[in-house]
């Protein structure tokens, strides 16, 4: 069923695609080929071996279940989060934070989490900002 | 040269005696490279920027740092939106900023969104063949491609519409061809690539950059026909320019710096003193020799003039060959 | 020969203490920066350089500490490739292939053996190959226009059939995948916007590293996160932290020949050491599987790792001859000379041979220094293995965001790499390969464009890519990597031909 479900989005991703591609149009100068004409070639393609996967699925993989959802979508919530407020709080409270509630996910006790988000992220703070010369945000809150 | 040494007295005299007191003194100087490593504008960071440092004219090295995207339109959209007042920011800039910015593909971005500081050297066009082509000046290429125009490919390392195809473009419009569709123009990645592929005689042509073909030019593998200024380069006296051969053409891609818009008049005036200076040292001269950059000083309120007919020019030439609407 | 002469001159320069030193010390800081993921060659030599010139070293020495980072950084990104089954940089994605199962069968001190002595045999071959044949394979390299480069691209995804997995049709899809994502960005021909949702940042298109490290390394944490917390330690043991002379041995015909396929791509202006590494190993693949390939064979590692370490040399070829820099790193060793007041061409070897030769013996020794700081390298880093996962992960996961945010400064990349992790998280779950994903990313642009570009000179006579005798040489190549297995197959089959295999 999942390869068939896939098959199907692969479809429609590759019309989609197609579709878009065929309407690139340089008002201007350009090649024989064109803008399009990729795109054109490697949507159908798709969207030919898509038809593969809706007709000749594999059988299915293992899901895992909702507590590993819960788990990973609260992980990609943080890294969002963690993009969203790195400039602003600056690397090192970010950091520390994600690293702890990262390490937290995967089992560690108190004060691992702690240690590990502290350490990691100062350490890697002075390797990047100071010893390799690749600056890092200080946070705008704090006036960096 | 005289001229230019004129100027350059004036210059250094109007900064001298309005820049006196300046209190400004530039410390933790960061030098953007809109680009990846390797390019034109990291090269113009790192040796500027050594070169400041060796002369002591900065208290620390110049840090360099990356910012590729959009052709030089990311780090032009960074400084204008995050970096607007900082004083001890350089971002390299050339004629390749110019003319995007010239023909908005910076996404609505203006040149007077920064304060240009300063250039420190041209690079000027040059186009060349290679040694067994039958062309053996630029009036028998340019026929050629009046004639036949399907069958000279010029190479370049710029994309369709810019720098390297532009400069063509005036070298087409200076011999009567004023539409675009009629030169062939193919991009290659770099200059470099398209400097290969006339070796192996894959195109018919090169528009490139006097410092890309001094190698090859030396092995005598490669001939230049044109070079884009108005007087013979002192480094290669060999080579007639476009206009003496009747062609009006002048094509520098000159390279220097843009600093953030809100900084005071003090710190821009400081910065050009420096790069005034720069430009004066001997190690500046030896490095421009190195990599076959012309003398070409422009900077305080002239360069800004200069920068604003630089956009005018290339967006009025664009509309003309039918690049632009 | 006075090549030899030259030669001779460059190590003894390089052998004074101040170079040794520095080359030992590039060699590990660039071992570092390589083996975090994000970062690679040449943001390693980038980083470096004004440290080279705040300590004002002659050009010689700058360039002895550079080529140390250069080859440390690319030792690096093997031992993330090799551990974390994260690719450290683009040549590196081939290692993983090998590597990381050999890893989790407790061989990671092995596997980083091999990698090493397989790099420095590809580097070996190449410093001789350039030496003595640089003149020749300049004539050989501009013999490829566009329509030959494109063909050499469609050489390189006929192979990509040889990585297949059970699915034909997945990896097919994969690599149509990478190809797509390879057009988002400017038309590099006529710069329209294709696929880039108004996004300036994505102008230039999917970034590499971005697509490594999002595929690779955010969708092995969503895997990892699957199983229960505290059961999902994975426990790496490390049984030894050398190879056996028999397991060298067993590699040499996948080291030799890696290296001769990596010496050639490395050659041609880019085409570079992605493509030497690809080919090598899957032109391995197709010579030595017996079924073995893909659970970790030596060979599977060898192959590539040479391959692409004497792409890394061919690529000198270009630089040093043409002035034309062969793949990003060299872009970068090529700014570096210019700032020095260096300008290679044609004429470098004759006018300063000693910068010339004194790059390539740098290079050379590099990889000697990195050789004999194999061993106690991979003792640190093995060590790294026992570290429990709570901690590593998520501070590998902060690296990676680091490698990314620390060159770029945009917030943009990081959301792009969560983006490109889920979705490469979706692709494991239904068994499409990343890998074929990566080479779509990394091959498909040259493809499209060099296409264009030969049409563009035959104003659209697609007769240009016949025109030449390299093109139809190519074409054959092309034909016979698409037929060969079948027709192996076939003769093994045959009952009393073939070693009994049915």
């Amino acid at each position: 069923m999942t390869d068939r479900i896939t098959g199907m989005l692969i479809l429609l991703l590759a019309i989609a695609y197609t579709v878009a591609g065929s309407r690139f149009e340089s008002d201007f100068l350009t090649d024989p080929l064109g803008p399009t004409a990729f795109p054109v070639m490697l949507g159908t393609a798709l969207g030919l071996f898509s038809l593969y996967l809706l007709f000749r699925p594999d059988p299915e993989p293992e899901w895992p279940g909702v507590r590993s959802w819960r788990r990973q979508g609260m992980t990609l919530t943080a890294l969002i989060i963690y993009g969203l407020v790195l400039e602003f709080v600056g690397f090192i409270i970010s950091s520390m934070v994600l690293v702890g509630f990262l390490s937290q996910m995967l089992g560690a006790d108190r004060r691992f989490m702690i240690g590990t988000g502290i350490g990691a992220s100062v350490l890697l703070y002075f390797l990047f900002n100071n010893l390799l010369g690749l600056p890092l945000p200080a946070g705008e809150i704090f006036g960096g | 040269m005289k001229k230019t040494m004129g100027s350059l007295a004036a210059i250094a005299g109007v900064f001298a005696i309005a820049g006196s007191a300046h209190a400004f003194s530039p410390e933790n100087v960061e030098c953007i490279a809109p680009a990846n490593p390797g390019g034109g504008w990291d090269f113009t960071c790192r040796s500027v920027g050594k070169i400041l440092y060796d002369l002591k004219l900065v208290p620390e090295p110049v840090k360099v740092t990356n910012m590729p995207g959009g052709g030089g339109g990311v780090a032009f959209g960074y400084v204008v939106g995050k970096r607007n007042d900082d004083a001890n920011l350089l971002v390299a800039a050339s004629t390749a900023t110019t003319s995007r910015l010239a023909t908005n593909q910076f996404a609505g971005l203006t040149a007077d969104q920064v304060r240009w500081v300063a250039s420190l050297g041209a690079d000027f066009g040059v186009i060349a063949v290679s040694k067994d082509a039958p062309y053996k000046n630029l009036g028998d290429l340019m026929a050629a491609v009046k004639a036949d125009p399907d069958k000279i490919a010029f190479g370049g390392g710029s994309a369709v519409g810019g720098w390297d195809h532009l400069k063509i473009l005036i070298v087409a419009k200076a011999a009567g061809i004023t539409d675009a569709r009629s030169v062939k123009y193919v991009s290659f990645n770099s200059g470099g690539k398209a400097l290969t592929q006339l070796l192996g005689n894959h195109v018919q042509a090169v528009t490139g950059d006097v410092s890309e073909i001094k190698g090859q030019l030396a092995a005598g593998n490669v001939r230049a026909l044109a070079v884009l200024s108005p007087e013979r380069l002192s480094t290669d006296p060999d080579i007639p320019t476009a206009r003496e051969q009747g062609f009006d053409a002048i094509g520098a891609n000159w390279r220097g710096f843009y600093l953030p818009k809100d900084v005071s008049d003090d710190v821009h005036q400081s910065w050009g003193k420096i790069m005034a200076k720069l430009y004066e040292s001997e190690d500046w001269k030896k490095a421009m020799e190195a990599n076959g950059l012309a003398p070409f000083y422009n900077g305080g309120a002239q360069f800004d003039d200069f920068v604003r007919q630089n956009i005018a020019d290339i967006e009025q030439l664009s509309k003309d060959v039918g690049l632009l609407k | 020969m006075e090549f030899l002469a030259g030669f001779a001159h460059g190590f003894e320069v390089a052998l004074t203490p101040l170079n040794l030193g520095l080359a030992v010390f590039g060699a590990f800081a660039g071992t570092l920066v390589g083996a975090l993921p994000g970062l690679g060659p040449a943001n390693g030599v980038a980083i470096l350089v004004p440290l080279a010139f705040t300590l004002g070293l002659p050009p010689e020495s700058a360039l002895i500490l550079l080529a140390a980072v250069y080859y440390g950084a690319m030792y690096g990104g093997r031992i993330s490739s090799i551990m974390l089954n994260i690719p450290g940089d683009e040549p590196a994605v081939m290692t993983l292939l090998e590597g990381n199962p050999m890893a989790r069968q407790g061989k990671a001190g092995a596997a980083l053996a091999i990698s090493a002595v397989s790099s420095f045999i590809g580097a070996t071959l190449a410093t001789i190959g350039l030496s003595f044949l640089a003149p020749l394979l300049v004539k050989f390299a501009i013999l490829f226009g566009p329509a030959e480069y494109f063909i050499l691209f469609v050489l390189a995804f006929s192979l990509i059939g040889t990585l297949t997995g059970k699915n034909v049709a997945k990896t097919f899809i994969a690599s149509v995948l990478g190809l797509m994502l390879a057009t988002i960005g400017l038309d590099p021909a006529t710069n329209v916007p294709r696929y880039t949702f108004g996004q300036m940042k994505l102008f230039e298109g999917l970034d590499p590293i971005i697509a490594i490290v999002g595929l690779f390394a955010i969708s092995e944490v969503l895997v990892f996160l699957e199983t229960s917390r505290a059961g999902g330690q994975v426990k790496f043991k490390v049984e030894r932290t050398y190879a056996t002379f028999k397991e060298l041995w067993f590699c040499t015909g996948a080291m030799l020949r890696g290296s001769v396929i990596g010496f050639i791509c490395g050659v041609l202006p880019g085409a570079g050491a992605s493509l030497g590494s690809f080919a090598s190993y899957t032109l391995e693949k197709r010579y030595s599987d017996r079924g073995t390939f893909g659970k970790g064979d030596e060979r599977g590692l060898a192959a590539p790792e040479a391959g692409n370490n004497s792409a890394a040399g061919g690529a000198l070829v270009p630089m040093l001859a043409l002035g034309v820099p062969g793949s990003g790193t060299t872009a970068v060793l090529l700014a570096l000379l210019i700032s020095l007041n260096i300008t290679p061409g044609p004429l470098l070897f004759t006018e300063r041979p000693e910068v010339a030769w004194g790059l390539i013996a740098s290079l050379y020794m590099a990889n000697i220094v990195l050789l004999v700081l194999n061993l106690p390298l991979v003792n640190i880093f093995v060590r790294l293995l026992t570290v429990p996962t709570y901690i590593l992960m998520p501070t590998v996961t902060l690296i990676c965001f680091l490698g990314v945010y620390a060159i770029s400064h945009s917030v943009f990349d990081i959301f792009m790499m969560v983006g490109v992790g889920v979705f490469g998280y979706l692709l494991r779950k239904v068994h499409i390969p990343l890998v074929p994903v990566i080479l779509g990313v990394l091959l498909g642009h040259h493809m499209e464009v060099n296409l264009r570009r030969a049409l563009s000179l035959s104003s659209g006579d697609w007769g240009i890519l016949f025109g030449s005798n390299l093109a139809i040489t190519l074409w054959v190549l092309v034909f016979l990597s698409l037929t060969l297995p079948f027709l192996i197959r076939a003769i093994r089959r045959r009952p009393g031909g073939g070693k009994g295999e049915v």
